[in-house]
């Protein structure tokens, strides 16, 4: 039995709104002015990883294969986001709480551990839902599969950039460079 | 850490020109180096409270 193309849809459409939470943090740096942490953009890295699995199952059908690598980026995205909110479950008084502004009551990192579960939930769902396509296929992908697919490698490409423009090519500390 | 979101980049340049087994493999080399960052950050002694 061949998959359905809507299960295609519904994964472009997934890599799009993944996309768009990355916007949605280009937005708080460029935006409202606040510099990510280093997790932060290992949490966007995360993200990263999970597109990519998103874009194997766009690009050559699905597999399993592809499931285990968007499950296997959401953990480790999932534990970037469980340490951040470890480290501020504790606020001191008189210290602001967390780590830059909340959204609806939530930091960003814990949203980010939010979207990293729903990633392994959707993915447990898609499990039941999709057959492997056969070893060496390659999809012909519609228009909208294309446009999620180059919008996630343009995002890619800018989150290096403003890295960079930010850090440089070494590591990252709290407003730039590490000294 | 711009080189680490270049190594996805490059998975993401390997998904497009089809080449699976490359994919996969630079997923896999790009998540180690985020892991690697990951013990850097909280292992180097700085104060990294955040």
């Amino acid at each position: 039995m061949e998959n359905r193309p809507l299960l295609y849809t519904v994964n472009s459409a997934c890599m799009l709104g993944l996309s768009l939470v990355l916007v949605g943090a280009f937005y708080f740096q460029y935006g409202l002015g606040e510099t990510p942490c280093p997790l932060c953009l290992l949490q966007r890295m995360g993200m990263l990883g999970v597109l990519v699995g998103l874009a194997l199952n766009t690009a050559f059908g699905f597999r399993r294969e592809h499931a285990a690598v968007i499950i296997g980026a959401a953990l480790v995205g999932g534990s970037f986001s469980v340490r951040q909110i470890l480290l501020h479950i504790a606020p001191v008084e008189g210290e602001p709480t967390g780590y830059g502004s909340a959204v609806l009551g939530m930091h960003l990192y814990t949203w980010a551990a939010i979207v990293f579960l729903t990633t392994i939930a959707g993915t447990a769902v898609f499990l039941c839902l999709i057959r492997d396509e056969p070893a060496g296929a390659v999809r012909r992908p519609t228009l909208f599969d294309r446009g999620a697919l180059l919008f996630a490698t343009f995002l890619c490409l800018s989150n290096a950039l403003a890295t960079f423009l930010e850090c440089g090519a070494g590591a990252c500390c709290e407003n730039g460079p590490c000294p | 850490m711009a080189f680490l979101f270049l190594s996805y980049l490059a998975t993401f340049a390997c998904v497009i020109r089809g080449r699976r087994s490359a994919a996969l493999a630079g997923l896999a080399l790009s998540t180690a180096l985020s892991v690697a960052m990951f013990f850097h950050h909280t292992t180097s002694g700085l104060e990294l409270n955040f």
